[in-house]
């Protein structure tokens, strides 16, 4: 019942009327409901949100829509990227964002705002957390201790990106490996020998060059002597990600 | 980059939470114990896991045996776009250092795995993503007796490991042959005693099962379990008119029960024959056992009929098969023992620069592939017993403290 270009006018929480397709509005499970169980042609009032955020909400509903109609030519890579900008935001908008999409039940905006902000935070150490949530830590110091040794290898800073299996080195030099920020990668072995070949390079590495690190840090590095290193037998595991100084 | 601070209702911060990678999460339990609790509830397990099952992050695992070194072990590959499946860390389990173990899953992000060694009955489950493990008890099924005999080896033969839904337990089964000597003589008996034992994570203990009167055979490609029924194949008959079908076993009222015979076109001894999941259905990948050129039929059940779902036509150069990856593309082995990726709607097979570091032992390398879970089995950290992920001629994870560290930031993948 209804043309297909029924309008539905939505009020703001500060006082600014949108009139909205259908279709893109009952996006919003609360929207659907409120239309389908009050009367059709009052203005439905959306008490929480601002106009600004609402305005944002509806292009994204609109979108999604059309894409979904076909009315609008767009990939599902297309309307990832185009849902990856739409969260390009400043952070304060990013939460109302979160919150009006929950007040106003509209589960794949849910899903991508809170996506967004796990994405930010996940590389967070706990005090940021806490800082960023607001939260008190009701930890004694020994709990605190407990629980963090208990999960110790999630504080390791290593693995992940910049890790891959090399060639073992022929003799004890190695102690370990660290990639750095620029996924290069950097060496490190007991008596101070390092070596820095990019990671896509050393994928097929038969030999490595190597550097020696000089006593004095802040010098920059000398390709001291170049050794060229054999393919052992068995491998090593190539640790990750912390920016150390050249 | 300073975050602000945030006034967000404790469901939104759930809902948050819930998509956060499980190394976040394992850190972040030190935040407050409310949050370090809120992780451990069914509801948040249930939904983070499910976030993970939406989106289709799919993690793989390589098994390989380096030949040289006389170790097996695991491989995680990165899923990142132009990474290409690039080792990220290996991983050496203990308890099967010398052997490659079997293993069956992923079941919600869990794995089980099963010494090769013969005679050896050790069991663990693991989780690879909250780095928990937990070796089985010794099974406490009593072995038939016959008088004048003694059973002197109990020896592995298949099994499968999945959720039985309907008690909210994991199960492992496995089928055992027991192998009888002469009490006085030692001369071994011909007869041997099939056994079927079944392990459940919730009363941590076994039990028998009645054995049917099949001896399943374990080939099957990542995983052999779907919707809490687990799969394998059997042969009846005597070459060359031997048949194929399907055993399978319900985890939640622990019955078998057989499939109809899959008619395939060949040889069954020039014929392999892998059971897998696919898409949401079992079934079979059939391809020749010779030629290096082979063709793949992918066969599956549906209920009462075998219907064949594809066929990829002649991928030159490749061994086996190892598994199935997102958009129908197939993991094999090559010729020169590497990953190769194949991918149907281009017809392009990719090399992906792992090595399986393989002599002699091709029928080591086996994938598998998990989605991240929270699910706890009650064991034991890894490092707690044993350190499991290291270098090889280093044990240390400890950081050079020559470097300086600025900004640090961890890396959850």
């Amino acid at each position: 019942m209804g043309s297909t270009s029924t309008k539905i006018k939505l009020r703001t929480s500060d006082q600014k009327v949108f009139e909205v397709e259908k279709a893109v509005a009952v996006q919003s499970q609360t929207i659907k409901y409120i239309y389908e169980n009050g009367c059709p042609d009052s203005v439905i009032h959306v008490h929480s949100v601002s106009g600004d955020i609402l305005s944002k909400i509806l292009d994204y509903c609109k979108k999604h829509v059309n894409s979904a109609a076909g009315k609008e030519d767009i990939s599902p890579e297309e309307l990832y990227e185009w849902d990856a900008n739409f969260v390009k935001v400043d952070q304060n908008t990013l939460f109302d964002l979160i919150l009006a999409a929950n007040c106003l039940k509209i589960e794949s905006l849910l899903d991508l705002t809170c996506q967004t902000v796990a994405n930010m935070i996940k590389g967070k150490r706990p005090e940021e957390i806490r800082t960023t949530f607001n939260i008190k830590n009701d930890y004694t110091i020994e709990a605190e201790e407990a629980v963090r040794r208990e999960n110790k290898w999630a504080f390791d800073m290593l693995g992940g990106v910049g890790t891959m299996v090399i060639e073992e080195l022929a003799d004890d030099t190695m102690s370990k490996c660290v990639t750095n920020a620029k996924s290069r990668v950097c060496v490190i072995a007991a008596n101070q020998i390092v070596m820095m070949r990019s990671i896509s390079k050393l994928a097929n590495k038969k030999s490595i060059d190597v550097y020696k690190q000089p006593q004095n840090p802040t010098t920059p590095r000398i390709k001291e002597s170049v050794k060229q290193i054999n393919v052992g037998t068995g491998f090593i595991e190539l640790f990750f990600h912390f920016k150390c100084k050249m | 980059m300073q975050m602000p601070r945030f006034e967000v209702p404790e469901a939104l911060v759930t809902e948050i939470l819930s998509k956060l990678p499980v190394k976040s999460l394992m850190r972040f339990n030190c935040i407050c114990k409310y949050w370090c609790s809120s992780f451990r509830t069914p509801h948040f397990i249930s939904k983070h896991y499910h976030n993970n099952l939406k989106n289709n992050n799919l993690n793989p695992l390589l098994q390989r045996f380096d030949g040289n070194a006389n170790l097996a072990y695991l491989s995680q590959l990165s899923v990142e776009k132009d990474e290409n499946f690039l080792v990220k860390q290996n991983i050496r389990l203990p308890f099967f250092i010398h052997d490659s173990p079997y293993v069956w899953g992923a079941c919600h992000g869990l794995f089980c795995l099963h010494s090769s060694f013969m005679n050896d009955m050790e069991v663990a489950i693991w989780n690879p993503s909250t780095r928990e493990f937990k070796i089985l008890p010794q099974s406490s099924v009593q072995r038939p007796t016959y008088p004048g005999l003694t059973c002197k080896y109990v020896i592995f033969d298949c099994g499968a490991f999945e959720f039985d839904f309907k008690n909210d337990d994991y199960k492992f089964i496995r089928f055992v042959t027991l192998c009888y000597v002469d009490s006085e003589r030692g001369i071994e008996s011909p007869d041997d005693v099939s056994q079927v034992e079944l392990y459940s994570l919730k009363c941590d203990s076994w039990k028998e099962i009645p054995s049917p009167n099949y001896r399943p055979l374990d080939y099957c490609l990542s995983n052999n379990c779907l919707d809490g029924i687990c799969y394998w194949q059997i042969v009846t008959g005597n070459s060359p008119y031997e048949k194929v079908m399907i055993l399978s076993f319900d985890m939640a009222n622990e019955k078998f029960s057989v499939s109809p015979i899959l008619e395939f076109v060949g040889f069954f001894s020039k014929t392999n024959i892998n059971v897998l999941v696919f898409n949401g259905s079992v079934g079979v990948l059939v391809y020749p056992v010779e030629g290096i050129d082979k063709s793949f039929d992918l066969w599956v059940m549906n209920g009462k009929e075998w219907t064949k779902q594809f066929s990829i036509e002649s991928i030159p150069g490749v061994v086996n098969p190892l598994g199935f990856w997102k958009n129908n593309e197939l993991f094999l082995l090559n010729t020169n023992y590497e990953v190769v990726l194949f991918d149907p709607s281009t017809q392009e097979l990719k090399v992906l620069g792992i090595n399986s570091y393989l002599d002699h032992h091709r029928e080591y390398v086996s994938l598998f592939f998990y989605v991240e879970s929270l699910v706890s089995i009650n064991g034991i950290q890894e490092h707690r017993d044993h350190i499991i992920r290291q270098l090889v001629g280093d044990a240390s994870n400890n950081i050079n403290r020559n470097i300086d560290q600025v900004d640090t930031k961890y890396d959850d993948g």
